[in-house]
């Protein structure tokens, strides 16, 4: 399956490519530009914070590099494939194959435990049941929660809750993850121990991470910062 | 998905359980209205047989299209006697029946009836108006011009027991003849049809006064219980053979279409109804997976988000409400099965329900107490039809829930 295959990257080693990406929304009559020409490289590997004020575009740049929505204006490539013009259907399977989301909050499905949440990925990309198991238990064991498998969502606190979304993004091996304000709803703490989390899973296991945040500490420890500003990049640093 | 789906109905309970009764509640009111029916349906069928003198009525050629005093069933023994030892004929009667004016000899006014010889042993079977009996005795003693009037008919001629009754008509020569009666007992049936209509006399007495020459009007046959009318027609056309020439052999179907009509007619009402209330609850079970949907935008859209492809997020919805049908379905036709074994057994009386003057022309009704019946194709053919009819008001909703945008969906307003 796709789900578990190795990273696939771009023809270049770019995992994304988006160029010249415009998203205009309509609300009745009003025209809301959200982006205005974005242009955006990511390499496979790297760990990419986009950093703005709130409102600054940052979801929807995450929304359209994950296909959730069409941009007005501008192109998209994600591991190799135009996700611009994709279906609702393709770009469903699109998700599944090669992505990992994990959002601000509602990242769980409240009928479903902590373990079917964690693998709930797996299973629709029909991976069998022992196979899941293999591959979610122990990365529940590694982020703590080893022994709240059977716990339905609610049961769990807040930072729980958003390392059991981190697991299932991460456990389909993706060729990207992409997370919108993972941390918004955490105590300093607690997000501070996600992002360690994350940094973590992109060193040893190579995942590509795009993180939405507008928090200065988080911020601080990436090592590529991408600085949005009323729907324009206003700096991109390496650090 | 089914997990999911299940979960979803679990997580609902209160929903379920209402949606889930409101199915179960109609489809025990569509099956019960179907048993009874049916049930209805079989004994008015039955009375309907019984009124009409058999299942299968015996005549000479046209008698019953002209009512032809002329047309008798000449020399009906041997005719009698091969329909008897027919496979499948449980009794046999025969009958004279003329049209005629009775007057009573002493007093003023005159109505018109219809004479009917018969023999009263014979008759039991069919049609026995004995039963009715308010005054009087049945066609018994000694004297053969012994009359049975109905009590209608007694009150317009002003008639009492022991009274004389003159009885004429058009004899089976074609002749206008009369004959004179004591009036011997009086019947009221309940149907004011038969109350106003019926003179019923001893069998030979008729044959002799109408001058049949041992003929007689009608031979009405029964047919063992179960046995389809047209089967038993086709077996006394076997055992008749070379006999049926100059007879006419009628279903009782057949010779009063226009009952059959308004009984069945009957049954489709019933149906109509319990239509009705299943469109109703068909949009209240639209309304209330359209609400489930519009409820769980964030959920249904993290499904798409995390790749489940909008097609199957519409599936979802589908699966929580078969499965929820299933089972709503499966308690209301426990339910019915339940209430069927109560009823068809102690049985439910209309009577309570709409009075004791029901009355079907001509169709005397013993009782109104139906008892249920299963038509168990009808009750399969309903399952799937409540099945499918759930389903399509899901399909709205399902289909909604596929057009759920994932970003907006996911999108967390500060
Ligand atoms: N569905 C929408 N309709 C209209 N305007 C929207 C919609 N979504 C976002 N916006 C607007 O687009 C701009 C960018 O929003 P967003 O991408 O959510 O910013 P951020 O995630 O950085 O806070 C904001 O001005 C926001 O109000
Ligand atoms: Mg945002």
């Amino acid at each position: 399956m796709t789900a578990v295959a190795p990273i696939s990257a771009g023809s270049n080693g770019e995992l994304i490519a988006a160029r010249g990406v415009t998203k205009i929304y309509t609300q009745g009559k009003v025209e809301v530009p959200a982006l205005r020409g974005v242009d955006l490289t990511v390499t496979s590997g790297e760990f990419v914070v986009l950093a703005g004020a709130s409102g600054s575009g940052k979801s929807t740049l995450l929304n359209l590099v994950g296909a959730l929505d069409h941009p007005t204006e501008g192109e998209i490539f994600v591991a190799g494939r135009d996700v611009t013009h994709l279906s609702r259907s393709q770009a469903a399977k699109f998700r599944l194959a090669e992505l990992g989301f994990v959002f601000q909050a509602y990242n769980l499905v409240p009928v479903l435990t902590c373990y079917e949440n964690a693998e709930y990925t797996l299973a629709l990309a029909g991976l069998p049941r022992a196979r899941r198991r293999a591959l979610v238990v122990p990365l529940l064991e590694r982020v703590g929660l080893g022994d709240l498998l059977d716990r339905k969502p609610h049961e769990l606190s807040g930072g729980q809750q958003q390392r059991i979304a981190v697991v299932r993004a991460i456990a389909s091996r993706p060729a990207l993850v992409l997370a919108d304000e993972p941390t918004a709803n955490l105590d300093s703490e607690t997000s501070g121990n996600l992002l360690d989390l994350m940094l973590e899973l992109n060193e040893e296991k190579g995942t590509t991470f795009v993180f939405a945040s507008h928090d200065p500490d988080l911020i601080a420890r990436a090592r590529r910062v991408v600085r949005l500003k009323d729907g324009r990049i206003d700096a991109d640093e390496t650090r | 998905m089914w997990k999911l789906a299940w979960r979803q109905l679990l997580r609902n309970r209160a929903r379920s359980i209402i949606t889930g009764t409101a199915i179960a509640l109609a489809v025990l009111l569509f099956l019960m209205s179907l048993a009874l029916g049916d049930g209805m349906y079989g004994k008015m069928m039955d009375a309907a047989e019984r009124s009409a003198g058999g299942g299968v009525l015996i005549h000479a050629e046209g008698w019953w299209k002209t009512r032809e005093s002329t047309r008798v069933l000449l020399d009906p023994a041997p005719v009698a006697a091969a329909a008897k030892g027919a496979p499948g004929v449980r009794a046999l009667s025969e009958r004279v029946v003329f049209e005629a004016v009775l007057t009573s000899a002493a007093n003023e006014g005159f109505a018109a009836a219809t004479l009917k010889g018969v023999d009263p042993e014979a008759e039991k079977p069919f049609n026995d108006l004995s039963r009715f009996l308010v005054k009087g005795t049945y066609l018994a003693g000694d004297d053969a011009r012994t009359i049975v009037l109905g009590k209608k008919l007694t009150e317009d001629l002003s008639v009492d027991l022991g009274d004389r009754i003159v009885v004429r008509f058009t004899d089976a020569k074609g002749e206008e003849s009369q004959a004179l009666f004591r009036l011997g007992g009086v019947v009221a049936t309940g149907s004011a049809d038969i109350d106003r209509t019926v003179a019923l006399v001893r069998l030979k007495t008729a044959m002799d006064v109408t001058h049949t020459d041992g003929g007689v009007t009608q031979i009405g046959v029964l047919g063992a219980k179960g046995l389809a009318l047209d089967q038993l027609k086709g077996s006394l056309q076997r055992a008749l053979g070379d006999r049926t020439q100059g007879l006419e052999l009628l279903t009782w179907r057949e010779a009063m279409p226009e009952l059959v009509g308004f009984i069945e007619m009957d049954g489709n009402m019933n149906i109509l109804f319990a239509l009705i209330i299943f469109v109703v609850v068909a949009f209240g079970i639209a309304n209330t997976f359209l609400m489930s949907v519009m409820e769980r935008v964030r959920e249904l859209g993290l499904l798409s988000a995390l790749g489940v492809t909008p097609r199957r997020v519409g599936g979802l919805v589908l699966r929580e409400t078969m499965l929820l049908a299933l089972f709503a379905m499966g308690l209301g036709y426990a339910l019915a099965l339940a209430a069927h074994g109560y009823l068809s057994t102690h049985g439910l009386d209309y009577a309570q329900f709409i009075g004791n003057d029901f009355d079907v022309s001509g169709v005397i009704m013993d009782d109104l107490v139906i008892y249920t019946q299963i038509n168990a194709p009808r009750w399969i053919f309903t399952g799937i039809a409540v099945f499918a009819m759930i389903v399509l008001s899901a399909l709205y909703p399902a289909w909604r829930a596929t057009r759920l945008d994932p970003s907006q969906a996911m999108r967390t307003y500060e």
